[in-house]
């Protein structure tokens, strides 16, 4: 393996042919994935007459009629004249016609013009089909190579010394790169609609109604969404994400009400900014930290707090959100959340007779008491529901549910006391899924919760699933809990944490986030120190790996030594002319210092047109004698 | 890592001038800041940044990859005016690293050197055409290179200052035939004089190889020019003609007795110069400054 690297590395520069063939290779790579199947065996067949020795023009009439019938049968359903006008079909058929034209240009083994520019059109063309973390490396990748293949055109250089050539080129550029990235100005144009996404997924779990049923709960690890506080993560007990505000439909059927009750945010307190990232849900929903405050662009603010995209989510979106921690979220219609037929429930109706509070505040403490009194469990796989009332079937049979169950028998509960109640749907986030300010939520995080209205406070967060007394998923939760301290959970993490700043400060920086620096910087003294020394220290790594890299000192140990020597006799004045041998050299130093040459001249001679090894030695010995006496 | 000083000195040793790839290059640059600005895609945007920053890069690799060359004068040939002579200069990498795509340049002459490894030495041989006697001067030698990309051109002129002499045009009635004389070195038979012993020292084309066949004795051919060779006198003066053709022929009657190791007494101005003494090339520089 070593060997071959090695042999590998000593290649020397290959024909021009060759370094195109190259290019052309690396730079067709992503279109592949867009081809459609015509293209691709249009491209094979290309590949087999154009590596055939001979070159026959009945070949090339067949590529050129094959390549023609490729392209139009690869846009043959798509075709008419309207989607020229579609940016992405465009752009396929341009680099489809322009691979013809390569495959025609490179079959006739004449390098043109043309053909030497295919590459860079091939590239440009590429960037308009994937905006994906995998397309910015790629593209850092093929763009490393173009050059390193461009030099070599002109460098008679072996791999290694092209290489090494190469990666000084790069390192000595990354701080301009740096800073032309960060500064350079930005429009705020909305990034493109159009382009081929390779990690695009859609996660239906969440769909905005809630079954009160037996069924089994389940969840996956599908990242629902990213979010990045700006200052500091809040607590564990405080992240709740809001996506749909339920009422009761029937006894087992909870969902969202156009004609909801209007909430005003009438108090806030501990504001916190974030940034969130949406993976694509073909939905509506934009889960928004309990509460918001602010309404992004393209979305809604909904009754119940809720926020709604414009559109359906079908990629990745990114938002700045705000939320108030504290809050005070007040209706002024509450009719229908009071609304219960006490009759439909007999059991629970019955035992909350017992309850005397007065206030609505006592009467959630009471009813938190009396869940917490019931000795209720959790489980995702909870025994089979009533139907027709399942609420207390839930509290008085089964004994057992999630946090459906749960929320929804409190929620009827409160009704059953006269304090209004809702069910709030959403995520609540795993402590465990954080890197410092940086928090994934999943698909298994999706969570209910109920909303009392408390009279003055107006509507609070209740958390009747903590009520449950035991868990009977613990033996599946404490191996959850393994597999979270586990490295791959820790790893996997921190790798989508990279990710997600990658997506956020390189893919999605823009004037916002200039903006954000500049501000920052001017107004933040620790802020710009912490900047200055960062961007300085990045420019003393890349100095450094670039003085490491640049090993091209002359392998030939002789001429290192007499050049050494030859320095030190030109601070003693003495200046070799390049047209003087060194044996003439030699004797002139000897006539000028006064220190005998002649040895070091017999072993010079010896070591380099002998070739005798120890005579190096000699020289070595003789140059150090020489030194000692000049000094 | 070279230090600042050495910066500054390449700095200042290497020219840069765009070159018609340098425009590409612009396009390029314009092609993707198009289509990074339309639809803010960063991507496009690092490999804008990337192509701008390479290409400023890669003219300090350019610039350091001239910087160690030495280029001295070495070697001239005779040369006569109207005719082409030759001289050689000495190319010298004194850096520990390979220099690459090394253009060599003298008036409209290039010589192009792929590789020159750490710290050698070569040789490089340009033509000369002077259209005059005297001294012409070479001013510089000058290097180019696209290395490493070709989007500007590096170049570097190298001070000779070197004077050349150039002898007058070598033309005229040759010697051989203004003496009634053949000039092949083997002589004709009409030339023939008489056989003598063959002395030690003497050129072997002379030795009669019949004569050491039949006799054992080594005996050279005597040719009646021959004879005359010790009387060979050249008289500025009483050459007739214009300054320049009786230099002209004076040249070449000289360089026709150095082929056949004749000696001469030339008379220029008033003075005699002897072949012996001045030697070839100092009889032929004082026909090269004659009245300059």
């Amino acid at each position: 393996m070593m060997e071959a690297l090695h042999k590998l590395l000593k290649v020397k520069r290959p024909s021009k042919m060759f370094l195109l063939d190259m290019a052309l290779a690396l730079t067709l790579l992503p279109h592949l994935f867009v081809f459609d199947a015509f293209l691709v065996l249009y491209l094979l067949l290309a590949l087999y007459l154009i590596f055939k020795k001979e070159y026959r023009v009945l070949h090339a009439y067949f590529l050129f009629f094959g390549g023609v019938l490729a392209i139009g049968g690869a846009y043959f359903e798509s075709y008419n004249l309207a989607n020229f006008s579609r940016m992405q079909f465009f752009v396929s058929f341009v680099s489809a016609a322009l691979l013809l034209a390569v495959v025609l240009q490179r079959h006739k083994r004449e390098i043109n013009f043309y053909l030497l520019l295919s590459p860079a059109l091939f590239m440009l063309l590429s960037f308009f089909f994937f905006d994906t973390i995998a397309m910015l490396f790629y593209s850092i990748f093929a763009f490393f190579i173009l050059m390193g293949l461009l030099i070599w055109s002109r460098m008679d250089a072996t791999l290694a010394e092209l290489l090494r050539l190469n990666s000084l080129l790069f390192l000595l550029s990354m701080p301009a790169v740096i800073l032309l990235f960060i500064a350079f100005p930005r429009i705020s144009f909305e990034k493109a609609e159009f382009g081929f996404r390779g990690d695009l997924y859609t996660s239906n779990f969440f769909d905005g109604s809630m079954l009160v049923d037996g069924r089994s709960f389940e969840a996956g690890e599908r990242v629902v969404m990213e979010i990045f506080f700006k200052e500091s993560l809040p607590l564990e007990n405080q992240l709740y994400f809001r996506g749909s505000v339920l009422y009761p439909k029937s006894a087992l059927v909870w969902e969202e009400k156009d004609d909801e009750p209007e909430d005003f945010l009438i108090q806030k307190e501990h504001l916190i900014d974030y940034d969130l990232l949406l993976h694509p849900q073909g939905k509506k929903w934009l889960f928004a930290l309990d509460m918001p405050t602010l309404t992004p662009n393209k979305s809604n603010l909904q009754k119940g707090m809720t926020l709604r995209s414009e559109n359906e989510i079908h990629k990745s979106k990114r938002y700045s959100l705000q939320a108030a921690l504290h809050y005070r979220l007040v209706s002024n219609a509450l009719g229908e959340t009071l609304e219960v037929n006490a009759t439909a429930y007999p059991k629970t109706a019955a035992y909350l007779k017992n309850i005397t509070a007065k206030t609505p505040r006592e009467k959630a403490d009471a009813l938190l008491a009396f869940f917490t009194s019931l000795r209720l469990a959790y489980t995702v796989k909870p025994y089979d529901l009533d139907a027709k009332n399942p609420v207390d079937s839930f509290l008085f049979e089964a004994k057992n549910g999630y946090c459906t169950h749960f929320a929804s028998s409190f929620a009827i509960a409160a009704r059953l006391l006269g304090v209004p109640s809702r069910v709030v749907s959403g995520y609540k986030a795993d402590y465990t899924s954080r890197v410092e300010n940086y928090l994934v939520v999943k698909e298994k995080d999706a969570h209910a919760w109920v909303e009392l209205y408390l009279g003055e406070e107006g509507w609070v967060r209740f958390e009747p699933t903590a009520t449950a007394f035991k868990n009977l998923d613990i033996e599946e939760q404490k191996e959850d809990a393994k597999e979270k301290e586990g490295l791959f959970h820790r790893v996997n993490l921190h790798y989508m944490y990279v990710k997600y700043l990658i997506n956020s400060w390189i893919l999605g920086f823009d004037r916002s986030k200039q903006v954000q620096i500049v501000q920052a910087l001017l107004s933040d003294t620790l802020y710009l120190l912490r900047f200055v020394g960062a961007f300085f220290g990045v420019v003393f790594v890349l100095f450094l790996l670039a003085f490491l890299i640049q090993n091209q000192k002359s392998r030939d140990p002789l001429m290192q030594a007499m050049n050494q020597l030859l320095k030190l006799l030109e601070k003693k004045g003495v200046h070799k002319e390049s047209h003087e041998s060194m044996e003439h050299f030699l004797l002139h130093v000897q006539d000028e210092l006064k220190v005998p040459m002649k040895s070091l001249i017999e072993a010079y001679h010896d070591a380099k047109y002998a070739m005798q090894n120890a005579a190096l030695q000699r020289v070595l010995s003789e140059i150090k004698k020489i030194r000692a006496e000049l000094t | 890592m070279p230090s600042l000083k050495t910066f500054i000195s390449i700095h200042k040793s290497v020219k840069v001038r765009p070159t018609k790839q340098f425009f590409l290059l612009l396009f390029g640059i314009i092609s993707l800041f198009a289509q990074a600005y339309m639809h803010n895609y960063n991507i496009v945007y690092i490999m804008m940044f990337f192509l701008v920053s390479v290409a400023g890069t890669s003219t300090y690799f350019g610039m350091k990859n001239l910087h160690p060359l030495e280029v001295a004068f070495a070697s001239q040939e005779r040369c006569f005016a109207f005719e082409k002579g030759v001289f050689s200069v000495a190319i010298t990498n004194k850096s520990d690293y390979a220099l690459y795509d090394l253009d060599f340049s003298y008036q409209t002459q290039h010589h192009k050197i792929s590789r020159l490894e750490a710290n050698q030495r070569v040789h490089l041989h340009f033509e000369l055409l002077a259209k005059s006697r005297g001294h012409e001067q070479i001013d510089f030698i000058s290097v180019s290179s696209l290395f490493p990309l070709s989007h500007e051109i590096k170049s570097r002129n190298f001070l000779l200052n070197k004077e050349l002499l150039i002898y007058p045009k070598p033309e005229g009635v040759s010697l051989f035939d203004s003496l009634g004389m053949h000039d092949a070195a083997e002589g004709d038979m009409g030339d023939f004089k008489a056989l003598e012993r063959f002395e030690q020292g003497e050129s072997l084309s002379r030795v009669n190889w019949a004569s050491l066949a039949k006799s054992e004795t080594l005996m050279k051919k005597e040719f009646s020019y021959e004879s005359k060779q010790k009387s060979l006198y050249f008289d500025f003066e009483r050459l007739g003609g214009e300054t320049e053709s009786r230099l002209s022929q004076l040249t070449l009657w000289i360089l026709e007795c150095e082929s056949h190791d004749f000696a001469f007494t030339l008379s220029l101005s008033k003075r005699l110069y002897d072949s012996k003494v001045e030697g070839v090339d100092g009889v032929l520089s004082l026909l090269a400054l004659y009245e300059l």
